[in-house]
């Protein structure tokens, strides 16, 4: 058996067998969870090439090869699909208590796989085949139907949008191969390398919805499923950012080039204030939290421009507690938009006292997400606005101003959530009658955000770890 | 089969050049999913200039099956026009965009553009030096599919853009990355993109249409 197979084959076969369990939805999500679980662990503890004791004595190979392309499992990878499986796995498991649709986990299982597959393939080009048909796939979560309703436009803009720019990206990692190949016939000529540099930077700008490519972000925050916008918004970034690692770790014309950390620091630093700036007039948690995206990512992107093993570990962590506060707003987000059938600061006045529980966990959610004080967003932020700080400090005070921004929305979104509705009577405060799974799973959500903001030595080592397997790729 | 297909080539660039300012300037589905299938045939028979004549039937029928299933979504969707008792979908008329005049002036001057480009000595593709109309043919699908894309935010219709433009790269990509691996990736992802087209359209003309009509 082949390692490719485990973690790319298993989960696409598995998506159909979820779909046909739709009706059975504690079984489907159970399924999802646990295979999501199980290839995280796999992913951290499975040796290869030895027989495995608890396969029977299978042995399992990190290579395969099909038509000509090897598949293979490589140690940064291994990290990366713990990232990306054990993240699947709690917006799986939050999907247990929340109203997703019906391709939720099917198309998450498929992409997941697809996703995994984008890891492994050799040449990492290809990889853009592979995040495309992921692309593809996670369009079919990104759009609800309600029974009776008719779609909006709106509804369906920011699918479309994430698969037209996920396609225009394609063209320029696809061609960045034939430059390589063009620069191995004649490595003297230094014209193919920077043409490919300048390809794969063009690429990973649209990837990663750098300004002016960023639309989607904030459309399907507002208008797709929460959970499945979560998803999108964690797990396929993550999968874009360790590709774009494991470039940067692999080619050394590319990681020894001052150019691209400079563009990074550019292009982090432009998505840090164009968040910073669109987020300050929202009044709706749905773009809030699209613009808070984009200056998260932006952070990202400037710890890696650092070009330090420091700087990717502050990158990767920020990578990693964003997937702790997408799930948690995912699931407020939802119970709000069930009720209230809308997410709009104005329409919510007074919400907080009808439902302290969810009203709380948004906010939280969104001020993790900020990197604000005491939340588990805070030491990523705190790690890198201080390596920012000694290098780039324009760079840092642009970050500053997304928190503070994002903050001040938060603000005034709590200010609305606990106002009183004009000309009505003060009501006692209420917590809505929720189940024991979702009491269980908020208690914990909340938990985590406070202890890591708090605590957050128990998940850096993991984070330094990945960090420090990634940047000696290619070293 | 180069030599008895090449007399067709210029032909083929015509019919390339129509089908895309075709589905640039007119909306109705009809018109623009049997553009998409021109496109798709024509790409195919300047491609054998350059590739296999087995790698070109492999675009032909992916090409076949992105067609089918655009063609019966928007049959399923009356191809986006509102139902009316008793008509049938064909007998409607067709339908062109309020902006006609601005849509007709941009397409000429992106086809001026796109074939002015192709034709510099220093901006021709990678591996198409000795292939001008593979040159030209991706230089005008990729350049008139993102003029479809950024004219139009309807699922179907941006749907036939992107399409168009993938094909544009690909027709190109394929003398560069000819291996039958990428070849069939390259299917998927086409299939793969009309799909999800067409679940959008479907959500967003017919989401409530059931009950509406009952």
């Amino acid at each position: 058996m082949s390692a490719p197979i485990l973690f790319a084959g298993i989960p696409l076969l598995l998506a159909p067998l979820v779909y046909l369990l739709t009706r059975a939805r504690p079984v489907a999500t159970g399924l999802s969870v646990l295979m999501a679980l199980l290839m995280a662990l796999l992913a951290l503890s499975l040796p290869f090439g030895q027989p495995v004791g608890f396969l029977g004595g299978l042995t399992v190979q990190d290579t395969m090869v099909i038509l000509g392309r090897s598949f293979t499992v490589e140690a940064a990878d291994r990290l990366a699909l713990a990232f990306m499986f054990s993240q699947a796995a709690l917006l799986f498991l939050a999907s247990g208590i929340t109203d997703t649709g019906p391709a939720f986990l099917p198309a998450g299982v498929g992409v997941l796989g697809l996703l995994a597959a984008a890891q492994f393939v050799q040449p990492f080009l290809f990889a853009a085949i592979f995040l495309e048909l992921a692309a593809a796939l996670a369009v079919f979560m990104l759009v609800e139907e309600r029974p009776g309703e008719k779609l909006s436009p709106r509804a369906t803009r920011g699918a479309l949008r994430f698969l037209v720019y996920t396609t225009l990206g394609l063209p320029f990692i696809l061609l960045t191969g034939w430059l390589l190949e063009a620069n191995a016939a004649s490595p003297a000529d230094p014209t193919f390398t920077n043409h490919a540099t300048l390809m794969l930077m063009i690429g990973f700008t649209v990837l990663l919805a750098v300004v002016p490519f960023h639309s989607w972000v904030p459309a399907i925050a507002e208008h797709a499923p929460p959970l499945a916008a979560a998803f999108v918004l964690s797990v396929f970034s993550q999968a874009v950012v360790f590709l774009l690692l494991t470039f940067l770790g692999t080619y050394p014309w590319l990681n020894q080039n001052l150019v691209v950390y400079r563009a990074l620091t550019l292009a982090g630093g432009a998505m840090a204030l164009l968040g910073a700036v669109f987020a300050f007039g929202q009044r709706n948690f749905g773009r809030s939290l699209g613009y808070a995206v984009l200056v998260d990512t932006g952070a990202v992107m400037l710890g890696i421009g650092l070009g330090t093993q420091a700087g990717i570990a502050a990158a990767l962590t920020t990578l990693a507690l964003r997937g702790i506060a997408l799930p948690l707003w995912a699931v407020a987000i939802a119970e709000i938009r069930k009720t209230e059938g809308s997410d709009e600061f104005e329409a919510l006045r007074g919400y907080g006292r009808r439902n302290a529980i969810a009203a709380g966990a948004v906010i939280l959610g969104l001020l993790s997400l900020a990197g604000f004080p005491l939340t588990a967003g805070f030491p990523g932020r705190w790690a890198l606005l201080s390596l920012l700080a000694q290098i780039h400090p324009t760079a840092a005070v642009l970050l500053l101003l997304g928190i503070v921004s994002i903050s001040f929305v938060c603000a005034r979104g709590l200010a609305r959530l606990l106002a009183l509705p004009a000309g009505s009577e003060p009501a006692p405060w209420s917590f809505p009658h929720i189940s024991r799974a979702a009491t269980a799973l908020y208690a914990l959500a909340v938990t985590v955000v406070v202890v890591l903001g708090v605590f957050p030595q128990w998940i850096l080592p993991a984070v330094a770890d990945t960090a420090s397997a990634l940047a000696r790729l290619g070293h | 089969m180069q030599l008895t297909l090449m007399p067709f080539v210029t032909p083929v660039l015509l019919a390339i050049l129509l089908a895309g300012s075709v589905l640039v300037v007119i909306s109705d589905w009809r018109v623009g999913i049997a553009a998409l299938l021109v496109e798709y045939v024509a790409t195919a028979v300047v491609l054998t200039q350059l590739v296999i004549l087995e790698v070109a039937l492999v675009k032909l029928i992916a090409g076949l099956l992105v067609v089918t299933i655009m063609g019966v979504t928007a049959w399923q969707l009356n191809f986006g026009r509102p139902g009316t008792p008793g008509a049938a979908p064909w007998q409607f008329r067709f339908e062109t965009p309020t902006a006609l005049p601005f849509r007709l002036m941009a397409v000429i001057m992106v086809v001026v553009s796109a074939l002015y480009v192709a034709g510099q000595p220093n901006l021709v593709l990678p591996g198409l030096d000795q292939a001008p109309a593979i040159n030209s043919a991706s230089y005008l699908l990729m350049a008139l599919g993102l003029l479809n894309l950024g004219l139009t935010e309807e699922p179907l219709g941006a749907g036939l853009g992107l399409l168009t433009l993938l094909l544009g790269f690909e027709t190109f990509y394929a003398a560069i990355e000819p291996s039958l691996a990428v070849v069939a990736l390259m299917a998927a992802v086409e299939v793969g993109v009309a799909l999800a087209v067409s679940y959008l359209a479907a959500l967003q003309h017919g989401s409530g249409r059931g009950e509406a009509e009952s």
